[in-house]
């Protein structure tokens, strides 16, 4: 497995989607260093290969649920993708934590979040891809041959983790390499034989119960002589955990079963004589029962021959009859019969003659009435002539009713018109008289307006000017309130003077004062230095009769010089007192002269304004009577201010009135311009209409005249004169009709009457022919009956009919055969038992029984004895049979148990498990010290502890052999430096044995993270060669530290930092022969001077 | 014009636990010596002046120390800095220190720095190139094609502003190849160096235009090529690999034009660094041991030498570096593939092997073949195995 591409986003600490690591740009080296400081994410790259692969992170303290970046803006998905090639293919995985992210839309109800639950893709080259997360580990687990336990050890040696495999305890170490060589199966090999051997025992005990099954089963009656012994038997049988041999059952059974041999003999010869006894009996009883029945039946036969002679004369009897009854039936039947069909046959004939006669007189009455309705019909044949031709008269008018309706409706549509012409041309001249006197008022409106331009615009001027006043006026009000303002700040400022100026005085008496008195004192000063003797500083003189004496102690130069500062001190600030003072009476005094000024030249415009001439006059005037007081000063600003401001606003008032004027003269002009304009028009539509209106009139007259001419049609309209036409010719279509029906009528009612006349002759013919057949078929019957000497009454009751005949013919000839039948067999019988005794069957069927019993008994008890006997023999095979598979089962139990002590480690003191393992553990030392021992330049190798006491079993646990001391110590003696180069080491072997031993596991990337910070500068160096020839064997290896060194010695490098919002990183490489890298790879040329290169 | 060339101090180095102080400072005073005694007119330092990039506090001492001396003794000081060196940190107080003759170049900034210096013959040009990366050179010149370090030192030079006819001198701090091979390693330069690939190397044409290079970065002295294109070396012996080489010095003589010379003077460190070999006893025997304070490696040929071997070395020789037991070592030559071959049993083997260790006789085949089936259901077994 080697990673090609690794892209995380929102992953650990790194925010939002990272580029993609491309570590096929590691190829060239092989090593790359990722770097940065604690916690910015170095480790999570590690943990997103692991993470990619096996949805678990590297290290102990990262858990899942915390993956997603807590830096990640809610739209951003959380996923690794990593590309790694494996064995010739190439394979990408994508895997997406478990993770809350809030609801895009908020319902307010429930959760804001939603759980996105854990994703996997795994995609093979360019084949379909694998989802669901189950299914990717499955894949993975399989095509890596590693689980993620084992992948930590060999590729991934995660912080602080390596110290695991070194410092572990041997069962700890158990468990670690259990997973690593499938050592666990060694361990379940242990249980499995184990439940072999226990199989096998209870096997063995099934057996034996099977075996005392058997000897239970052996039928043997209680009072047999056997009997103790095989009870004995039965009970030293019945522990069958303990072991023991069949031999005992077996000769005891081989005895036994002898013994019911002879016996089952014996009852068999007695069985065989009894039955053949029995069987001679059983004929004889036989044959005595067959002559019995002989005997019974001959004495039937001879009651029945009786009853039949008694039958005899009665049947003779019957003959008789049958022979009479023949004769009638035959003979005289048929002939009667035919004489009933003739008499009703006429009978007939006469009904039909009669119904004939009562048709006729129907149809005769019928024909007269016909003949009166053809006569009233003939009568009205003129009225309907008159009506048709009244019809055809009206229809020949009707051009000139057309005529007379055209014009009636061209008058009525002429004359509306004309109204509607004569009401437009009176509209349209009386808006042409109302336009003209509008515009005339218009007009007048104009002229009076016409002055108000020039009045606006002087109006305008005046406000102007009044406005600039006002503004003026109320300037000047502001400069009179703060006058006073200033004033007072004047005076104040000469207070301040007056007093600082006071103070300075005082000072100064003060100190002229302490200055006179110091000068008196002076003297006395003077006078102390004075020596007898030396001279006077004053005088000069040497003797000092009366020194002048200090009378104040406490005066002294140095008060004065304070007194002198002080006074120095308040003149200053007496001056810069009067100063001020000075300046602010000047600003006072400025002020108010310009307040007056500015008041006068106010006042005279406003004069100006007012009254125009006259008004200048007199504001010169009152020019000197301008108040001084600040508070009359103010006054008149005041009033000043409101006069102008009255004066303004009429003037205002006076412009919006001119203003108004001016915009309605306007109007009135615009609008007294678009009447005339629309006068024409008004016109035009006046005459056009008047035009239109005579034409009208003409065509109006025109259809007048029309009616005139045709008022004399005798119709309103055309559509009543046709109607009535029509009503004519109706009424002569009806005449004709009546009168053709009426004929045919007529016609038809004389047919029918002939028609029944004919029909009434023919039958009165038939009816008489039929009475004449009758009577002669009835003269027939009679001679037949004389005939016969038979009269009808006697006839009657003979003819019973042929059914009747057959009945009885067939009773007379079954008496016949029943009674030569019983004659026969009568005389066989009698033939049969000639000469013969009847038997006695009673004494024989004891005699039978008695023997049949006797028999039987023989028989159950011969079945009996063979029964046991044959159970005996069976049960005899059974055990033999199975004492043989005992002793196997023994065997092979013995053999089971003696593996699973083996296997177990009870025999050994030591388990095949750990065997194996110490085996292998072996294999991966001798790999680990292939590097260590150099590394450590020649001094250190890991041996595995062998310790010789008994009770122990062989251990796993580590020591290290120190050339040095020529010694072993424990591992845990090692420095951290050495510790961490014995786990690196040890990590390296053991990688390199789970190559070789499971060829299928090719790891071609190897992931250190940390442990080079305890190393020293040399150890480093060394670690660093071992690492680099790895690479040489095409592995990449990717190691994490903040180790100045490596930083600095390692061209390439990840580099990750930490913001604010999450972390970023940029892959650095020196080695840049890769003209061809797209941009996306983002390697800029030459950003800053430390060959950075942002990604 | 006379200077020393010299490199690859490695001031602060600690050679397994032991510090180097004591010699690092002796040989520079053996060097400051040299340089006054020659009556040199310039120093040059061809990198890797520090060992590391923050150098213990007896180091800087050290190299102040001695740039002091040696510009109180009016001889000038060119030094660039290597890949070991801090490149900011070594430039520190560079302006300063060039008013009083020491012109350091350690932060690369576009071209080489230039100083020239005067004798009879006119002026001499030191172009000072500190150790750079192709990358670096790049940032100064992004429109050029610049794809290795070859192609980044060309670069540097050809914009260097050298005139061919004056007599001109580069100090540089790379790995060169010559036409007949790379340079020679010894063990003590470093993974990275030892490690180098196609990219890093420099080609020694690069140099062709310069009448003398001197270079830094391998420990060996070697030349080059030419005469004039060298590698000074280190001057002590950082590596047991070094055991057996010359540490020199070389001082080079410029006269005219294209009239170089160079003359290799040894340097004699403190303590020397020695192999030893043999059987314990003899090696530890008083009349053997000869120069105690050296720096020994020590490599015994008994088989079992026995226990306390390195305090009783250095009960004798108190600065051993290391002792190995050759017979370990020659155990340790074979193969793990081999070894891991040989011990792989199959389960048949493995399980008779416990079963013969435990109970003395040999496993029955009955015995065998449960054990075989039961491992074949557990799936230890999968071929015939």
């Amino acid at each position: 497995m080697k990673p090609v591409k690794l892209t995380i986003s929102a992953f650990g600490p790194y925010a939002g989607k990272m580029p993609t690591i491309d570590f096929s740009v590691f190829e060239e080296q092989g090593l790359f260093l990722i770097s940065g400081e604690t916690g910015s994410g170095k480790t999570t790259l590690f943990d997103a290969v692991c993470f990619a692969l096996y949805g678990q992170t590297s290290g102990r303290y990262r858990e899942e649920k915390y993956l997603r970046s807590e830096y990640a803006s809610p739209g951003t998905e959380s996923f690794v993708e990593l590309v790694f090639t494996h064995q010739g293919h190439t394979y990408t995985v994508r895997r997406t934590p478990p993770y809350e992210r809030p609801k895009l839309r908020k319902t307010g109800k429930g959760s804001d979040t939603v759980q996105v639950p854990e994703k996997a893709v795994l995609t093979r080259d360019d084949e379909l891809p694998v989802e669901g997360q189950k299914q990717v580990d499955e894949q993975i687990a399989s095509l890596l041959n590693l689980d993620f336990n084992q992948f930590k050890q060999v590729a991934m040696i995660a912080q602080g983790e390596f110290w695991a495999l070194l410092n572990a305890s041997t069962d700890d170490r158990t468990r670690i390499l259990r997973n690593i060589f499938l050592t666990g199966n060694y361990k379940n090999l242990s249980d499995r034989l184990a439940g072999w051997w226990k199989d096998s025992r209870g096997k063995r005990e099934e057996c034996a119960r099977s075996i005392l099954q058997y000897l239970d089963g052996v039928k043997l009656a209680q009072t047999a002589p056997e009997y103790p012994e095989l009870e004995s038997l039965r009970s030293s049988f019945g522990d069958v955990k303990s072991l023991w041999s069949t031999e005992t059952a077996e000769t005891f059974l081989t005895a036994l079963t002898a013994g019911e041999e002879e016996s089952l003999r014996q009852k068999r010869e007695q069985t065989a004589s009894a039955e053949k006894d029995l069987r001679k009996l059983q004929e004889e009883k036989t044959k005595a029962d067959a002559l019995s029945e002989q005997f019974q039946k001959l004495r039937e036969l001879e009651k029945r021959e009786q009853e039949l002679q008694a039958k005899a004369p009665a049947m003779q009897e019957s003959r008789d009859l049958l022979e009479r009854q023949k004769t009638a039936v035959r003979q005289i039947h048929p002939v009667y019969a035919e004489l009933a069909a003739q008499r009703e046959k006429a009978a007939n004939s006469s009904a039909r003659a009669k119904a004939a006669q009562a048709a006729l007189e129907k149809a005769d009455a019928s024909l007269t009435a016909a003949q009166k309705t053809r006569k009233a019909a003939d009568a009205r044949s003129d009225e309907g002539k008159q009506y048709a031709r009244e019809a055809q008269a009206i229809l020949a008018e009707q051009e000139q009713y057309r005529k007379r309706d055209e014009a009636s409706a061209a008058f009525t549509r002429e004359q509306n018109l004309a109204e509607g012409l004569q009401k437009e041309a009176d509209d349209c001249r009386q808006a042409l008289e109302k336009a003209n006197e509008r515009i005339r008022q218009l007009d007048g409106e104009q002229k009076e307006l016409a002055d108000s331009i020039p009045l606006a615009l002087t109006a305008a001027r005046r406000v102007e000017i009044l406005s600039g006043l006002d503004r003026d006026a109320g300037e000047v009000s502001r400069r009179v309130k703060e006058l006073s303002a200033l004033q007072a700040a004047a005076e104040q400022k000469r207070q301040e003077y007056q007093k600082a100026y006071d103070q300075y005085r005082a000072q100064t008496e003060t100190r002229m004062d302490y200055e006179n008195r110091l000068g008196r004192e002076r003297a006395g000063f003077l006078a102390r230095d004075l020596k007898e003797g030396s001279p006077c500083p004053v005088c000069g003189s040497v003797h000092h009769p009366k020194p002048a004496e200090v009378r104040d102690e406490t005066l002294s130069e140095e008060t004065l010089k304070q007194y002198r500062e002080r006074e120095q001190d308040l003149d200053q600030q007496q001056q810069e007192r009067s100063r001020e003072a000075d300046r602010a009476n000047l600003q006072a005094g400025t002020q108010k002269k310009d307040c007056a000024q500015s008041l006068a030249r106010i006042r005279q415009q406003w004069y100006e304004a007012e009254g125009g001439q006259e008004g200048a006059a007199a504001a010169a005037e009152s020019a000197a009577a301008l108040p001084e007081e600040p508070g009359a000063m103010q006054e008149e600003a005041a009033s000043l201010l409101a006069s102008v401001q009255a004066l303004l606003s009429s003037a205002k008032e006076e412009q919006r009135r001119q203003e108004q004027r001016k915009s309605r003269c306007g109007e009135a002009a615009q609008k007294a311009l678009q009447l005339r304009e629309s006068i024409p028009g008004l016109e035009a539509g006046r005459q056009e209409a008047e035009e239109k209106l005579q034409e009208c009139r003409q065509r109006l007259a025109g259809a007048q005249q029309v009616l005139e001419a045709l008022k004399d049609l005798r119709f309103p309209d055309w559509q009543n004169a046709f109607r009535k036409a029509g009503e004519l010719q109706n009424r002569a279509a009806e005449i004709e009709k009546a009168m053709n029906a009426a004929k045919e009528q007529e016609a038809d009612a004389a047919g029918r009457k002939a028609a029944a006349e004919a029909s009434l002759r023919t039958l009165q013919e038939a009816a008489g022919s039929e009475k004449e057949t009758l009577a002669a078929k009835d003269r027939q019957f009679h001679d037949l009956l004389t005939g016969l000497s038979m009269d009808e009454e006697d006839f009657r009751l003979l003819d019973v009919g042929e059914d009747a005949i057959a009945a009885r013919e067939q009773q007379i000839h079954q008496y016949e055969s029943d009674a030569a039948l019983n004659r026969k067999l009568l005389q066989d019988t009698r033939e049969s038992t000639k000469g013969r005794p009847e038997p006695d069957p009673e004494a024989l069927s004891m005699r039978l029984k008695q023997q049949e019993d006797r028999t039987h008994r023989l028989q159950q008890e011969s079945s009996e004895t063979e029964m046991e006997w044959k159970s005996n023999c069976e049960s005899l095979e059974n055990i033999k049979r199975r004492g043989k598979d005992y002793e196997l089962l023994r065997t092979e139990e013995a053999r089971y148990g003696k593996l699973y002590r083996l296997v177990s480690g009870q025999d050994s003191k030591v388990s095949l498990e750990q065997y194996v393992q110490a085996a292998g553990f072996d294999s991966i030392l001798d790999a680990a010290n292939a590097r260590l021992f150099p590394m450590s330049g020649d001094r250190f190798r890991l041996i595995r502890k062998e310790q010789s006491s008994a009770k122990s079993k062989e251990s796993l646990d580590l020591e290290v052999m120190d050339y040095y001391t020529g010694k072993t110590r424990p591992v845990g003696n090692l420095s951290g430096g050495e510790s961490f180069k014995a786990s690196l080491c040890l990590a390296l072997g053991l990688s390199d044995t789970i190559s070789r031993s499971m060829g299928g596991v090719q790891m071609d990337a190897l992931f250190v993270d940390e442990g080079f910070g305890t190393l020293d500068r040399s150890s480093m160096d060394e670690t660093m060669k071992i690492l680099m020839d790895l690479t040489g064997k095409g592995k990449l290896i990717g190691i994490i530290s903040h180790r100045e060194e490596l930083i600095n010695e390692i061209p390439q490098q990840i580099r990750v930092s930490r913001t604010r919002e999450g972390s970023t990183y940029e892959i650095v490489t020196d080695s840049e022969a890769y003209p061809f890298m797209p941009a996306s790879a983002g390697i800029h040329r030459g950003k800053s001077a430390k060959a950075v290169s942002r990604v | 014009m006379k200077f020393l060339h010299i490199g690859d101090l490695h001031l602060g180095k600690s050679m397994n636990g032991y510090s180097l102080e004591d010699d690092q400072k002796a040989v520079l005073e053996q060097i400051t010596a040299l340089a006054e005694d020659e009556k040199a007119d310039a120093v040059l330092i061809a990198g890797d002046i520090y060992d590391m990039a923050v150098p213990p506090e007896w180091a800087v001492s050290l190299l102040d120390a001695f740039l002091t001396g040696l510009s109180d003794a009016g001889i000038r000081v060119l030094a660039i800095s290597g890949n070991h060196d801090s490149d900011e940190r070594l430039q520190f107080g560079s302006h300063l220190f060039a008013g009083r003759g020491v012109h350091i170049a350690a932060r690369f900034e576009g071209k080489p720095l230039m100083v020239t210096l005067e004798d009879a013959y006119g002026p001499v040009n030191f172009y000072l190139m500190p150790f750079l990366k192709a990358s670096q050179v790049r940032h100064f010149y992004p429109e050029e094609e610049i794809a290795d370090y070859d192609a980044a030192v060309r670069t540097v030079l050809s914009h260097a502003g050298m005139d061919p006819e004056a007599r001109n001198v580069i100090a540089a701090h790379q790995f060169v190849a010559g036409d007949c091979g790379d340079a020679q390693l010894s063990g003590s330069e470093g993974p990275a160096a030892q490690h180098v690939g196609l990219v890093e190397k420099i080609s020694v044409h690069s140099f062709d235009a310069f009448d003398y290079a001197a270079l830094g970065h391998i420990h060996r002295p070697q030349k080059m090529g030419r005469e004039t294109v060298r590698y000074c070396g280190s001057p002590l012996k950082y590596h047991v690999d070094e055991a057996g080489q010359v540490k020199s010095v070389p001082v080079v003589t410029l006269r005219e034009k294209a009239d170089v010379s160079v003359e290799l003077h040894p340097l004699k460190p403190l303590r020397d660094l020695r192999l030893l070999r043999g059987p314990m006893k003899e090696l530890l025997k008083a009349e053997n041991v000869t120069d105690s304070d050296d720096f020994v490696d020590v490599y015994l040929t008994d088989e079992n030498p026995g226990v306390d071997l390195m305090a009783a070395f250095r009960a004798v020789y108190p600065n051993t570096l290391r002792v190995r037991v050759g017979s370990a070592v020659e155990r340790a030559g074979l193969l793990p593939e081999e070894e891991i071959h040989v011990r792989k049993r199959s389960f048949g083997e493995l399980v008779s092997d416990f079963y013969g260790e435990t109970y003395g006789v040999p496993i029955s085949p009955e015995e065998l073949q449960i054990l075989r089936k039961a491992a074949a259901e557990e799936g230890l077994i999968h071929e015939a195995g």
